[in-house]
């Protein structure tokens, strides 16, 4: 037993509603008590689809192990005769697989149309990525049936699923790029697939299964099965992107050359482009740029998923010249796959591989990192140390469900990553300039507490007025001194804070007892209020 | 004699959260104290995403988290993580919360609260799973674990008080 505080992953039950609420006209039913629940709360609050989470909780209370009741079968027919559901996955939660109950014989005493499978998810083994990978192999080695191929170039894209990372986003993306190839999309799976669809899948080409977490084991089997090659890089930077399109081409042309089908050209780049004028990432360029030069140097730790984590520390090294501090995944099962996909990148000694949140953040602690690509958690690691952190992987906030296009995959990916890093490098640069300045800018929270305090300041000086009391010459009055080159140094600072940044600095002077500001003095000050 | 209210209705449908769900703002309402689950990754899994995915880098409660070995012993022994906690967090006083599995695998909970207690730290049990208990309901444990710690109120002495 150990002391948990945080979870990176979510539970087996919970890996199997993100498989059920991607897929249309299916249904999750949780043999549970009331509080497993809350995973369905996760849905509305996070991802805010319009319709109800395909999810259900046929409640196990106290009650009804005293009695010997299972409402399980009644569970069923209600919502079959609501619902009319295709498939309905039934799972128990870490409380009810210890009754040892047979969910086989109960499901089927319900009668019902729909399929049921009664899925064997141990939570004490899995956890949420396993459980729904499991889930969703299960499936398409369940539904899928061998047919023909398509008569035009097609593909699969698995993996995409209700609450993944920027998943919607990406699918986007993908879809623009396979377009502009001209090649059709046969199947989204789970995201959006009907049973039906998991029956159509061996009709396509070529499976794309970019996500180590989700899709792999599907593409292995169908390959296995059907013969259908898979691609399994994702597609994060420029260059990989050119690499998977370029591969995307190849895989297909030699599939069509053997079925005299449609030969793929590679279109002009910019073809690839929002616009269909430009390049089609403005990240090639953008590092040339003085902007870029003034954090390529910064030292950069990344800790996720194994997709994103391998995908962002490659991004960072090779395509933003950002050197890696560290990198690591807390899928622990995934972790010699990250760990040999970074060979080169990161050594032994500065790759991590924990589930435990604390320790990431004794990491995080020790490399004071200029730039933290991780998880929420490390984003309130990031704040309590006052450093810059992106999140790239899940679990995510509220704030990581956008609903403008923001994907991490393809070319578009590209820029957008490359956006996010330069704003939250730049906002850490800028955080000096801010606490230098004055109150502009602050969080709410911080405004507040500095308004309080320049209030509290004034009301003491309002009653000294009031009471008429000598005043003694307050310490503001006293003149300082400014060397030149000082002066010269406040001169660069935007005329619309200078009078501000150099109350401020005279603030500092006066309390420290110097007479006399110069370029030190102005130099020490301005780390002093940073700090 | 047959009660007054007849149920018309009983399938299910719980219009309530688990009782552990108490502990995301009970935990900030009562100064010093610390709530300890004994219970398995769902429930630190349901306690953080009841708390919006709102992490905070020194929460006041966590799980003593049961994992597939501890399942076969039917009383755990949390006197580690008593320990750590009082390293850590040093509270004045610790919650100690049954959740579902632990109450399937019968752990008696009084008896674990009362081993792992001292004068200086008190460990409270709050019957709290969801199999029995609702919010509210584990709400009104945590405050009646309090109880014996109150006060005798002298209610002559009040009187007299109150008449001045």
């Amino acid at each position: 037993m150990r002391l948990a505080y945080w979870m990176y992953e979510g539970t087996a039950h919970h890996g199997v509603g993100r498989v059920m609420n991607s897929m249309r006209n299916v249904h999750a039913v949780f043999h549970a008590p009331q509080g497993d629940d809350y995973v369905n709360t996760i849905f509305t609050m996070l991802e805010r689809t319009p319709s109800f989470p395909a999810m259900t909780t046929s409640v196990v209370s106290g009650t009804d192990l005293a009695r010997g009741t299972i409402r399980l079968p009644e569970t069923l027919r209600q919502l079959e005769e609501k619902l009319h559901p295709e498939l309905i996955v039934v799972v128990a939660s870490c409380s009810t697989i210890l009754l040892q109950e047979n969910l086989e014989v109960a499901a089927a005493s319900a009668h019902l149309d729909a399929d049921v499978l009664v899925y064997d998810a141990n939570p004490y083994r899995m956890q949420e990525n396993s459980a729904a990978e499991g889930l969703f192999s299960e499936l398409v080695r369940r539904y899928a049936a061998p047919q023909p191929l398509t008569d035009y170039p097609s593909v699969n894209i698995l993996g995409p699923a209700s609450l993944g990372f920027h998943v919607r986003h990406d699918l986007t993306s993908m879809r623009r790029m396979l377009g502009t190839l001209g090649v059709r999309v046969n199947v989204v799976a789970p995201w959006g697939a009907t049973v039906d669809d998991l029956r159509r899948l061996p009709a396509a080409w070529l499976n794309i299964a970019p996500y180590r977490e989700l899709g792999a084991n599907a593409a292995d089997y169908l390959e296995g099965q059907f013969g259908t090659p898979a691609l399994r890089e994702a597609p994060i930077g420029v260059q990989p992107t050119l690499r998977w399109v370029n591969q995307i081409v190849e895989s297909l042309n030699e599939i069509g050359a053997r079925r005299n089908g449609p030969v793929i050209r590679m279109p002009h780049l910019t073809a690839f482009s929002l616009d269909g004028m430009s390049a089609p990432s403005a990240v090639p360029w953008f590092t040339r740029t003085a902007d870029m030069e003034s954090y390529a140097g910064k030292s950069a730790f990344i800790f996720g998923d194994a997709t994103h984590t391998v995908g962002m520390t490659k991004f960072l090294h090779d395509e933003l010249g950002m050197p890696i501090v560290g990198a690591g995944t807390y899928l622990l099962k995934e972790a010699s796959w990250v760990r040999e996909q970074l060979q080169g990148y990161v050594s032994d000694e500065q790759f991590l591989a924990t589930d435990e949140f604390q320790v990431t953040a004794a990491r995080i602690a020790e490399l004071r990192p200029e730039l933290i690509c991780g998880t929420q958690m490390e984003r309130h690691t990031a704040r309590k140390y006052d450093l810059n952190c992106m999140v790239i992987a899940p679990p995510t906030h509220i704030e990581n469900h956008l609903l403008a296009y923001r994907p991490f995959f393809g070319f578009d990916g590209a820029d957008t990553i490359a956006d996010e890093v330069y704003t939250t490098c730049t906002l850490g640069m800028e955080k000096h300039l801010i606490d230098l300045f004055g109150d502009a800018g602050l969080d709410e929270a911080e405004a507040v507490e500095a308004v309080a305090a320049v209030e509290a300041v004034a009301a003491v000086e309002t009653v000294a007025v009031t009471e008429g009391a000598v005043q003694p010459p307050t310490p503001n009055s006293q003149p300082l001194q400014w060397s030149s080159d000082a002066e010269n140094m406040l001169k660069k600072v935007p005329f619309f804070v200078r009078g501000k940044a150099r109350s401020n600095i005279e603030k500092y002077a006066r309390e420290h007892g110097h007479e006399l500001i110069t370029a030190d003095v102005l130099l020490t000050a301005k780390e002093n209020i940073g700090a | 004699m047959p009660p007054k209210v007849q149920f018309v209705r009983e399938d299910g449908l719980y219009h309530s959260f688990c009782g552990l769900v108490s502990v995301g703002w009970l935990y900030q309402k009562i100064k010093d104290s610390f709530f300890l689950i004994l219970g398995t990754h769902t429930c630190a899994h349901l306690l953080q995403n009841t708390l919006g995915v709102m992490i905070f880098a020194r929460p006041r409660f966590a799980v003593s988290l049961l994992e597939e070995g501890d399942l076969s012993s039917s009383q755990p022994n949390i006197a580690d993580q008593i320990a750590e906690i009082k390293r850590e967090h040093n509270p004045s006083v610790i919650f100690l919360l049954s959740s579902c599995t632990p109450e399937v695998m019968k752990v008696e909970f009084e008896g674990l609260a009362a081993s792992v207690s001292t004068p200086d730290l008190p460990v409270l049990f709050v019957p709290a799973s969801g199999l029995d208990y609702t919010f509210a309901q584990s709400e009104d444990s945590v405050l009646q674990a309090l109880v014996p710690f109150c006060p005798v109120f002298d209610t002559y002495a009040e009187t007299l008080t109150c008449d001045q």
